[in-house]
């Protein structure tokens, strides 16, 4: 009833050129990522505005001599190898335009800029009148190729001046392309002005597939322009077509799969690559926080100055981000939340109806009728002997939202990493509070009147960070953070810094 | 708008110049993932990355040869990557069988759909060949070199696909044919 067929055909037959609708959501779904990706770009501007300007100058300088040690001196070695391979095609004579078969693309876009400034710049130095005379003298050998290779030329003129500074210095080695060139270049210059060749050029890349017909064009523009060369020319004619088909005919026996690999070969390196660089980190941290002055003041009065401060260990606790700027650098920020404290120790207090005030105290209704004193201070006070004294401490309380702008630098980036950490935090007070506490109560007793709500630190640290998980790194940052304009005024002296270990686990994404 | 037109607002990242271009070949794309994916879902996966890898590659268009055709290799690439990636856990059968040509009834009474289950369920590998060898004409040295195996391995993986692909559909004419004997 019905024959044997050849599975292979069977199937070719039945599914080679079918169509099937992909559901309404591919589309959907594709559209969001596209969006996503515009929006990626927003994220960084958002987050510098958060910044100190100090940072960004600190960005600003690690981007500068990154790249601009990094990715100059490798794309000026590729241009030259390019240049040089560009040129043998024509010393030898025999394949007039080898980029037509290289489907290279990357090499075919650099390439083309190459013979073209090199046309570009001979267009500049030489001299018309004695180009003429060469012109006559010139081989057919040499305008043969030149057809075909203006072909080319013409179409990349337009798209490739850009790069012209960096091949002027190939010129000299290449004695026989710029003989070649000259010639082309001169019929070239005639014709640029008049408005017939953008039109031409325009036709002959529309028509890319049919190479018969842009050197039909070339010709044509080349014989009513330069009439010297026309009898050479249409001779060329002749001879071109048939090796226009031969570079067609190699055009499809080793185009495609050259575009495939170049395909594949891109695909792989973006597989290799971006998982290394894994942009965005996320990091939950918790850190203790020892409060301490580099000093021994007292923001608080003068006269507690030489008193005995001890600093509470406290905890901070919260999120920050990472964004992978290169290799080497990466910006971070965050949102923290910490407070400190200190006592300060060996003061006397009692009530008293009109206390001499604390310097930098606001203080409330209770605080308003007590009055305080260094321990040492209280054999000065004569008069007031018969009153009932209470021996105490001191205790002042800041809590801040800190909001930290980082730049961190990789030192070794294996399982085992370590960055050097470097920046400046926003700080907004959201907590001040003086306590006076002694054996039997703790009392508010108002808050201090010199802080800033506002105020900056600068931050010094080391980065540790172990992966033990492909998305996830254990991280361990000791963090010295020194305080600048903590107070308004009367800081008295008071140098205050913090040091954080912050410990904590991110996450890759 | 011509299609030049479109690929170079499709190169500025035009959203609705990709989507024109989406709706213009989506579907011809998507008989090109069901083809070489394993089943639906995956299929449409692979049509979704394999156009924002489009979206992102276009600019590398430089309007030499058929759009269509680039397109195509592009989302052939893409999908065998997914693949490719995976074939090294799958077990097959390695085992060099002689190439061989297989035969079978011309049916018309083999639906579409069915042709399309037979070759979604075969081994990663096998569909991979037989796709690019049987329906979209590559030869095995350009299968070797995609897929990073050797010749003698893509012609046994083509060999091992046509017979379990043949005995499919002949067991399911057999099976097909039982009602109408009742």
């Amino acid at each position: 009833m019905s024959e044997k067929k050849n599975i292979d055909t069977f199937f070719q037959e039945h599914l080679q050129h079918f169509e099937v609708a992909p559901p309404e959501m591919a589309w959907d779904n594709i559209e969001a990522k596209l969006n996503e990706k515009k929006k990626k770009r927003r994220v960084i501007p958002f987050w510098w505005k958060l910044s100190g300007i100090a940072a960004i100058l600190l960005i600003g300088f690690g981007l500068y001599s990154t790249y601009y040690t990094s990715n100059s001196v490798p794309n000026q070695s590729i241009v030259n190898q390019q240049d040089n391979t560009q040129n043998q095609p024509y010393e030898n004579e025999v394949t007039p335009s080898s980029s037509d078969t290289t489907l290279n693309k990357e090499a075919v876009v650099q390439s083309q800029k190459n013979t073209n400034t090199n046309n570009v710049n001979e267009e500049i130095t030489t001299n018309i009148a004695s180009e003429k005379n060469r012109n006559s003298t010139l081989s057919n050998k040499n305008q043969k190729n030149n057809i075909v290779a203006t072909s080319n030329d013409k179409k990349k003129t337009k798209s490739s001046i850009g790069s012209l500074a960096s091949t002027t210095k190939e010129l000299d080695s290449n004695q026989k392309q710029q003989n070649s060139n000259k010639n082309k270049l001169d019929s070239r210059k005639e014709i640029t002005p008049s408005s017939t060749f953008a039109t031409t050029v325009k036709e002959t890349q529309t028509n890319k597939s049919n190479n018969a017909v842009i050197v039909v064009t070339d010709a044509t523009i080349n014989n009513s322009i330069n009439p010297k060369t026309e009898l050479s020319i249409s001779e060329n004619l002749k001879i071109n077509p048939d090796e226009i088909k031969k570079i067609d005919s190699t055009k499809l026996a080793t185009v495609e799969p050259n575009a495939l690999e170049e395909l594949l070969n891109e695909k792989e390196k973006k597989i290799a690559q971006e998982p290394k660089l894994n942009r965005w980190q996320v990091t939950p941290n918790i850190a203790p926080i020892y409060f301490s002055s580099l000093s021994n003041g007292s923001p608080l009065d003068d006269k507690l100055a030489s008193n005995e401060k001890v600093y509470g260990t406290n905890f901070s606790y919260g999120l920050s981000v990472n964004y992978t700027l290169n290799k080497k650098y990466s910006i971070r920020a965050g949102i923290h939340s910490y407070s400190v404290d200190y006592d300060t120790n060996n003061i006397v207090f009692y009530q008293d109806t009109n206390p001499s005030k604390i310097q930098n105290l606001n203080p409330n209704l209770q605080g308003s009728l007590i009055q305080i004193d260094p321990l040492s201070n209280v054999t000065s006070s004569f008069g007031r002997i018969t009153r009932e004294k209470f021996e105490g401490t001191l205790n002042q309380k800041m809590g801040y939202v800190e909001i930290p702008l980082e730049v961190s630098y990789k030192l070794l980036s294996k399982k085992l990493g370590i960055d050097v950490i470097g920046g400046l935090s926003t700080l907004f007070l959201n907590q001040n509070d003086v306590y006076l506490k002694s054996t039997d109560f703790n009392m508010k007793i108002g808050e201090a009147s010199n802080l800033k709500t506002v105020h900056f630190s600068t931050n010094i640290g080391l980065g540790l960070k172990y992966s033990f998980l492909k998305q996830f790194d254990a991280r361990l940052e000791p963090v010295f953070k020194y305080q600048i304009n903590t107070y308004s005024t009367g800081a008295g002296n008071f140098k205050p810094y913090i040091f954080g270990i912050y410990t904590g686990i991110s996450y890759h994404f | 708008m011509s299609i030049e037109q479109l690929i170079n607002d499709c190169k500025k990242k035009d959203i609705k110049a990709q989507e024109q271009l989406y709706r213009q070949y989506a579907p011809k794309l998507f008989s090109v993932c069901l083809k070489y994916s394993r089943n639906y879902n995956e299929a449409q996966d692979n049509l979704q990355d394999g156009f924002l890898l489009i979206f992102e590659k276009i600019h590398l268009y430089s309007f030499k040869g058929s759009f269509e055709g680039w397109l195509k290799r592009v989302m052939i690439n893409h999908v065998l990557q997914q693949y490719r990636k995976e074939t090294f856990l799958s077990l097959v059968n390695e085992e060099i069988t002689e190439a061989v040509d297989v035969y079978i009834e011309d049916e018309d009474t083999v639906s579409l759909d069915y042709l399309m289950k037979i070759i979604q369920e075969l081994p990663d590998r096998y569909r991979l060949v037989f796709n690019l060898f049987a329906i979209d004409g590559y030869s095995h040295q350009e299968i070797a070199d995609m897929l990073k195996i050797n010749i003698g391995t893509s012609k046994s993986n083509l060999s091992r696909a046509r017979l379990i692909l043949k005995d499919k559909i002949e067991n399911n004419i057999g099976n097909k044919t039982i009602p109408f004997v009742k």
